[in-house]
């Protein structure tokens, strides 16, 4: 059987808070989604540097003792527009993962609400605000109970496969990153597409929309921060790379954080 | 039929007002109808214009009308040439009317000059003139804070000019989101703005400026140095505003003669629609 594609609205981007499991676990962190559907040719933002909109944000209401954490942003892509307008974007499905701290005293069975009220903004050649206020029931159950799949477990499995490795452990072979002053010298064997995305202020690059994606496996960059006051509030170099070796061989996707007071010159 | 233009012949389209002389990148106003067009400075009617085209395929011919002070060229600014403390890109362009404004007209005034992008329907936009007065408190305040000019060498001495000009530039090309004249018309009306939105359809002043968001904002000395290119605020949302107005400081920093300390911040809102 069909099922029917989402409809398009007047929205254009339609929010759902999910859980990949029907319970919450005790004395565990749970990760919830944020599930946004895009309409195409639409597309919302990624809270790295963007030329232009801003990314989705969230305020959440728990019960006591529930610790809501910060959002765990998949890597995104690359959008272009008149003007050399550079943005990271999420386009069709994205799902935002939410890190849940569930305390081991809340006892198996309980009932547990958690509210999002979420406030975003969705472009195409035109942009609109969008507000979500979302809410998810979900019972307790203890660790090692059984805890079955809900329809939404492969959305959540395709946003675990572009949240960033941390760079600072990972030991992959076929990736090597340099910082040295400005500099900034990637090189992943392999890979048919190599992608540069910059998180922080200190990590923005010059002639991004040319240097910043390459087919070769090499990006070769230049920082060039100039917003003062951001750099000053987090001076710390952090960005997001994206390794696609076609095929299907999983992208590698590696989170780079150094502080700036590392960095010689 | 062909318009005289300082290297082309340009075909004149019956209902198209097309700039004669020397005004290369405004050549043709399409919306000439509703915005008076840029023929001649801008302030000619519809036989002013075909006076100005007429004499078949001669391409020298200046282009006078009375309110023209003759041929004037506009500057052809080069995509990325502003530069925060440097020598801010002249440019010519037309409000709404078809009143023309070139930037160096102010700054040999000495005057200050504040560039905002606009564009009517950005939220962004709708934000600091709907549900906050951010651009209009801004420049309410810098005319506040600033000593007026005495106009020079006029019969009229007594007028006085305001030490600030503030223009609204939309940047929009033909037919995309907010670049409509008509609705710029009605919002700027409904807004009661107290200065000019000026229409850049070819994106060449938005180019000069790399300006990427509505709005963008940028000060300009009277000396005519960029002091300040970036966002209004620090409150990137479209509902919220911000506690730090960069436009004010950097205009107040200016005034006192300090280093400017946000002298570029990262703009934010809508990608202008090129």
């Amino acid at each position: 059987m069909e099922r029917a594609a989402p409809q398009p609205s007047e929205e254009h981007a339609r929010l759902r808070l999910v859980a990949p499991t029907r319970a919450l676990v005790a004395g565990d962190t749970n990760y919830l989604g944020l599930l946004f559907d895009i309409d195409p040719d639409w597309h919302i933002y990624w809270n790295g540097l963007n030329d232009s909109g801003f990314a989705p944000s969230a305020e959440w209401t728990a019960p006591p003792g529930v610790e809501v954490g910060q959002i765990i942003w998949p890597a995104p892509h690359r959008y272009i527009a008149p003007g050399d307008v550079l943005d990271h974007v999420y386009e069709e499905r994205v799902l935002l993962l939410v890190p849940v701290e569930v305390p081991r005293g809340i006892r198996a069975g309980a009932m547990l609400t958690l509210r999002a009220q979420v406030e975003w903004l969705v472009c195409k050649d035109v942009c609109l605000p969008g507000f979500g206020d979302v809410r998810l029931t979900l019972p307790v159950v203890e660790a090692g109970s059984e805890n079955a799949s809900t329809a939404f477990a492969s959305a959540f499995e395709s946003a675990w496969a572009r949240v960033p490795l941390d760079g600072g452990v990972l030991d992959d072979p076929r990736l090597r990153v340099r910082l040295a002053g400005a500099s900034i010298e990637i090189d992943a064997d392999g890979a048919r597409r190599l992608s540069y995305y910059p998180q922080s202020e200190a990590a923005r690059v010059e002639e991004p929309i040319r240097r910043g994606v390459s087919t070769s496996g090499h990006l070769r960059l230049r920082r060039s921060p100039y917003d003062r006051g951001s750099l000053s509030r987090d001076p710390v170099v952090r960005f997001v790379i994206v390794a696609d070796f076609g095929g299907d061989e999983p992208p590698l996707v590696v989170r780079v954080e150094r502080p700036l007071s590392e960095l010689g010159g | 039929m062909l318009c005289c233009s300082s290297n082309v012949c340009l075909p004149v389209i019956a209902g198209l007002a097309v700039a004669v002389g020397a005004f290369g990148f405004a050549a043709v106003q399409p919306e000439a109808g509703t915005t008076g067009g840029g023929c001649c400075g801008g302030a000619t009617t519809a036989a002013a214009t075909t006076d100005c085209c007429a004499g078949g395929g001669g391409c020298s011919t200046g282009c006078e009308s009375e309110t023209a002070k003759g041929p004037v060229e506009d500057p052809q600014p080069e995509p990325g040439s502003a530069v925060v403390g440097e020598a801010a890109p002249d440019f010519a362009l037309y409000d709404l009317e078809g009143n023309r404004y070139q930037l160096s007209d102010f700054t040999e005034n000495g005057q200050i000059v504040v560039l905002e992008w606009f564009n009517p329907e950005c939220p962004f936009v709708v934000k600091h003139h709907e549900r906050f007065s951010t651009m209009l408190d801004t420049y309410a305040y810098m005319l506040e804070n600033t000593p007026a000019i005495e106009a020079e060498g006029d019969a009229s001495a007594d007028e006085e000019m305001p030490g600030v000009v503030w223009l609204a530039i939309n940047s929009g090309a033909e037919g995309r989101q907010g670049a409509d004249p008509a609705l710029n018309a009605e919002m700027h009306a409904e807004w009661e703005m107290p200065y000019p939105i000026l229409l850049d359809p070819t994106g060449i002043v938005g180019r000069a400026y790399d300006a990427k968001t509505t709005p963008h904002m940028y000060v300009i000395s009277a000396e005519g140095t960029l002091l300040y290119a970036g966002a209004i605020d620090n409150n990137r949302s479209a509902r919220e505003a911000g506690d730090v107005n960069y436009v004010i400081q950097a205009f107040q920093q200016h005034m006192a003669g300090e280093t400017i300390t946000d002298a570029e911040t990262q703009s934010y809102g809508c990608s202008v629609k090129y």
